[in-house]
């Protein structure tokens, strides 16, 4: 049978009724033909403009629409007296997008851009082929962040022959101050692919930079300001063609530091010119009132202008393997034991607890011993560098363990007379002691014990973040029993107390948060959050957030008891250990530190140490304080350093002159001339 | 009534009433019977084309009205194509019959001849050119097919169910198919199958004969996709099938044209606002992605009145069938419904996904002298079949 037969009709066919019939249904079935073709076009139709036609608009505007962030520029910073320190230098960053690169152009492009660019076309091309290779083959490889602006028009020149390259118009970052405030400013970089997949809600570009450290990372939000936004319709080519939206950036807000320029290359000269061996040194300088860090000082350090451009692997690597770690900022990210300087914390401690009244004497034989308490067969000795009676000025000023063993862990199993430690004055000074009734440290002395001295230094702020506005801080440590017995299974022992009393054992500090404690002992007992950043100010230098000082909390003390630190901190550089501190124009206050660390050397009891100095200055009003860190080193010789820094301080501000001149160092090392040198402290 | 010739009826048959039997060009046409709605629907559709061209010629920074070229050579085509039907209708279409073979064989021609002197584009060599203008010679063979199937067709008419007849009409299609295959050009080459097709089906050829031949097809498709099929077609094909494999190469047409035609919705997005079109994201605008520009800016409602054009147009064809005199008139007029709407069909379908790309114009509406001359002159044939139905 024939599709549309009619095969049965005679040959000859005379027109009729049959015959219409036929033509009729042919003529019905070639016009369902066309109707059904037609159908199934209107079927898909439906489809695709009544049922998908929300998803199909979207991505035409998708299509149409670019949106082309534009940067603001970044608020600038100032050291406290207004010098500019940063400057924002115009460049162009040219970067590639691997999946923008045509397959079999890789060769083409890469020698191109290598001619442009003046690299090695090969690591281009390598680049750009292992970047298609990539989890993400849209991000944009950066090749150059610091092209002049010469190189940026004749690669756009060319840019109908380069698919895949991207100019985009940035600015670099220039640190005026060079290495003096790398740690402080850090630097901004390029932003890596991990975090681009964070900050891309947040209107950041490939080619932006990011404050990686520092200030700059601190401070980002404020710094960066809100970009803007042109929403511009496209063409296929992708050339704009008119702009939809426009919304202008905001400039990032300045930034005035509290640091004082000046100060901090003083500073950073002192450092320099005494660390000798050590492999590092650091030295913080606050306002006593504000918590402001007037300089903050961490050597080798680094340049951060370094950083902002391509890296030198040559200059990375140096910084890197340097053993004194120059890109660490050993003010806040490094903690050590503290040593003698935490016999402030002691001190007031003891005082306000009522362990001992500054008065009362104790007797050093410069040894003693304490028995375990597990096994009483275990007998340690803790020998002493000093010996004699000491009231609280005294112990202070001389560091004497002994006298803060007592403070803190009371009176020892067994005092060991070496009788032979003794001069003829100490004995005579004895038998006058003993006749007068004032002598104390007797065998029932009891000291703070564990709990409280650690009490007393969290109070002071250790063992948890200064809160300073810089990235990175370290935290430091203060152990106590209960800590000790849930690290390392044993129970605290009075020897545990003894070193805690002296910045031994089980205390770690960061240079930072002794110079917060010496600023509460000068303050009057407030425990203040460090800053270095002071004023926020717009784009035309209006203060739009002011420095407020931020006071983590109050001291349970009375200022009798921190006069009498204090006074012990000031007789530490007239007449004690911290005598390389003293210089004439300035009464002022200060406590070394010899932090042992480390393996014990080739002789029984001896470690290497490091150098500690905390000060304070003037002494009647005081104004900063300081700590001085020295890696290997020695507080005697540390103490210079922070004297010299307490100077430069007080010539710089012009305050010699307006304060009593220091009294002269003691000349003879009698309790005598002590004490007539401790009566004309003011 | 009584001059109605049944289909299937030799040429000896035919009725030569009126003393004017002295050849096929005696009698002379009869005016009334010109079906002017076959007309309008022509013309109504080559301006609805002319606007759908003028949106997508619209330079990007134009303002006001600007007639561009493709629009201007649109309607000339349309012009001389008008000149065109009003000659084919005069001259009785029984002319046709007598030379069949002489068009047939000149379309042949045609198509021997563009592989040796025809103009490349796009690696295919498709076009004459004719100094002004570029002709493709397969929209000319199209019509020369046609009435050759035509005549094949009526001449065959009692022999079509011997399966030899059968080949033989297909071959009268084939030989074209596989010339313009050769060019290259699957699309149109398909066309010419299809013509084929549905021109035996409707002259009765038998169903066991279009399946035996199908499932022989069906075995051969494995062959003919690893040897016959062009690259740049296989890319077409894969970017059919899977264009988001290649979005920004060959998949780029395919997925922005789909774009175009599911963003405009049920009324489009206005008359020369189509962001796709407009911004140049559709390419082709004015020849194979024509219909996209038109969904876009007009959407559903305007895609429908352009369906209901071309079914107006088919209706008055299928009518002029019911009129026709003889069976050689009758698939004439089968022939170019099938023309029209196969064309069509294609031609929309590779807009939405429905096919891959191919070069088939949108008969009255993309650009294209030659498919506007030729589509006229076949409509001036089915008018010429009812003016000269009492001759």
């Amino acid at each position: 049978m024939g599709l549309f037969s009619d095969r049965r009709h005679p040959v000859l066919m005379a027109p009729g009724a049959e015959d219409d019939e036929s033509l009729r249904i042919r003529v019905w079935l070639l016009g369902l033909f066309a109707v059904a073709l037609f159908a199934v076009l209107t079927v898909q139709l439906v489809r695709l403009q009544v049922f998908r036609h929300d998803e199909f608009e979207a991505q035409a505007t998708i299509n149409r629409i670019r949106n082309t962030t534009l940067p603001a520029e970044r608020g600038l910073i100032y050291d406290r007296n207004g010098r500019p320190l940063v400057e924002n230098v115009p460049a162009f960053a040219i970067s590639v997008i691997p999946a923008d690169v045509p397959d079999g152009e890789e060769r083409r492009i890469a020698a191109a851009l290598a001619q442009a660019l003046g690299v090695p076309a090969y690591s281009i091309e390598a680049t750009i082929l292992e970047g298609k290779r990539s989890i993400d083959p849209f991000f944009a490889r950066l090749l150059e962040g610091d092209a002049d602006q010469a190189l940026a028009f004749e690669l756009s020149a060319q840019a109908s022959d380069l698919p895949g390259v991207e100019i985009a118009a940035v600015a670099n970052r220039r640190y005026e101050a060079g290495e003096l405030l790398g740690h402080i400013l850090g630097y901004v970089g390029p932003i890596t692919e991990e975090e681009f997949a964070i900050l891309e809600a947040d209107r950041y570009r490939i080619s932006d930079r990011l404050g990686q450290t520092g200030v700059e990372a601190y401070y980002e939000r404020v710094l960066r300001g809100v970009p803007g936004q042109r929403q511009s319709e496209v063409n296929a080519a992708g050339r704009e063609l008119r702009t939809l939206r426009l919304e202008d950036p905001t400039p990032g807000n300045g930034i005035q530091l509290t640091i004082d320029l000046e100060l901090q290359a003083a500073v950073h000269d002192i450092l320099i010119d005494s660390m000798g061996g050590s492999l590092f040194a650091s030295a913080v300088v606050v306002d006593v009132h504000t918590g402001e860090v007037l300089a903050m000082v961490s050597v080798p350090t680094y340049d951060p202008n370094i950083f902002t451009g391509e890296v030198d692997e040559d200059t990375l690597t140096a910084l890197l393997e340097d053993e004194g770690r120059p890109l660490v900022n050993h003010v806040i990210a490094d903690q050590f034991a503290s040593g003698s300087i935490f016999k402030v914390i002691t001190g007031t401690a003891a005082l306000s607890e009522g362990v001992i009244h500054p008065d009362e004497v104790i007797f050093s034989p410069g040894v003693i011993e304490v028995q375990n308490e597990v096994d009483p067969r275990i007998v340690y000795t803790f020998r002493d560098t000093t010996s004699g009676y000491f009231d609280f000025l005294r112990g202070m000023a001389e560091s004497s363990n002994v006298y803060f063993w007592y403070l803190s862990g009371g009176s020892p199993f067994q005092v060991a007379v070496a009788e032979e430690l003794l001069t003829p004055e100490d004995i005579a000074e004895q038998r006058r002691l003993e006749a007068a009734g004032i002598i104390g440290g007797s065998q029932d002395f009891t000291g703070l014990g564990a709990e409280r001295l650690a009490h007393w230094a969290r109070a002071f702020g250790l063992d948890e973040p200064t809160g300073i506005d810089l990235v990175g801080e370290a935290a430091g440590a203060v152990g106590d029993p209960e800590w000790k017995l849930r690290t390392f299974g044993e129970p605290w022992g009075q020897g545990d107390s003894y070193n805690f009393g002296i910045g031994q054992g089980f205390v770690s500090v960061t240079p930072l948060q002794m110079a917060m404690v010496t600023a509460a002992i000068a303050n009057g007992g407030q425990v203040l959050q460090p800053r270095v950043v002071g004023d926020i100010v717009d784009a035309d230098g209006r203060v739009v957030e002011p420095f407020t000082p931020r006071i983590v909390r109050r001291l349970d003390v009375t200022p009798e008891t921190l006069e009498t630190v204090r006074r012990g901190m000031a007789m530490a550089v007239l007449g004690g250990t911290a005598g390389n501190a003293w210089f004439p124009e300035m009464q002022v206050g200060g406590k070394t530190g010899t932090a042992e660390f480390g393996e014990e050397r080739l002789f029984k009891d001896e470690f290497p140490t490091h150098g500690w100095f905390l000060g304070f200055a003037p002494y009647e009003d005081p104004e900063i304080a300081i700590v001085v860190f020295h890696e290997l080193g020695s507080g005697f010789l540390t103490a210079e350093a922070g004297g010299a820094i307490l100077r430069a301080w007080g010539e710089i501000n012009g305050v010699f002159g307006s304060v009593m001149p220091a009294l002269g160092q003691l000349p003879v090392r009698t309790v005598e001339a002590f004490n007539e040198i401790a009566r004309r402290l003011p | 009534m009584a001059t109605r010739t049944g289909i299937g009826a030799p040429r000896g048959s035919r009725d030569r009433s009126g003393g004017r039997a002295t050849g096929y060009n005696v009698g002379a046409p009869s005016w009334r019977y010109f079906d002017p709605i076959l007309l309008v629907a022509a013309l109504a559709l080559t301006g609805y084309g002319a606007l759908m061209i003028y949106s997508a010629a619209l330079p990007r920074d134009a303002t006001g009205v600007v007639i561009s070229e493709p629009v201007v050579r649109h309607i000339a085509s349309a012009a001389a194509g008008a000149v065109a039907m009003f000659i084919a209708a005069r001259v009785n279409y029984r002319v046709l019959d007598v030379l069949g073979w002489f068009a047939y064989g000149f379309g042949i021609l045609l198509l021997l001849a563009v592989l040796v002197v025809g103009v490349e584009q796009f690696g295919s060599r498709r076009w004459f050119d004719l100094g002004f203008t570029l002709v493709q010679a397969s929209e000319v063979a199209k019509l020369l097919t046609i009435i050759g199937l035509a005549k094949f067709l009526t001449d065959y008419r009692d022999r079509l169910h011997e399966p030899r007849i059968f080949l033989l009409s297909l071959a009268v299609a084939l030989a074209p198919a596989l010339l313009v295959f050769l060019e290259p050009d699957a699309g149109s080459s398909s066309v010419f199958l299809m013509l084929w097709a549905v021109m035996a089906a409707f002259a009765g050829a038998s169903v066991k004969h279009f399946l035996a031949l199908g499932g022989v097809l069906v075995a051969l498709v494995p062959a003919v996709l690893v040897v016959g099929v062009q690259d740049y077609q296989r890319a077409r094909i894969s970017s059919f099938f899977d264009p988001e494999s290649d979005p920004q190469g060959s998949g780029f047409n395919v997925l922005q044209a789909e774009l175009a035609v599911g963003s405009g919705g049920l009324t489009g997005k206005g008359f020369t606002e189509g962001t796709q079109t407009q911004l140049d994201f559709l390419r082709t605008q004015t020849t194979d992605f024509i219909f996209s520009v038109l969904a876009e800016e007009l959407g559903f409602a305007g895609a429908m009145v352009l369906f209901a054009l071309f079914l107006i147009l088919i209706l008055r064809l299928l009518r002029a069938i019911t009129k026709a005199p003889d069976s050689f008139g009758q698939l004439l007029i089968a022939g170019i419904v099938t023309l029209i709407a196969v064309q069509t069909f294609i031609a929309v379908a590779v807009n939405i996904r429905l096919l891959p790309v191919t070069g088939i114009p949108l008969p009255f509406i993309s650009v294209g002298n030659a498919s506007m001359l030729v589509l006229f002159a076949a409509l001036g044939i089915a008018q010429s079949v009812l003016l000269h139905r009492d001759t």
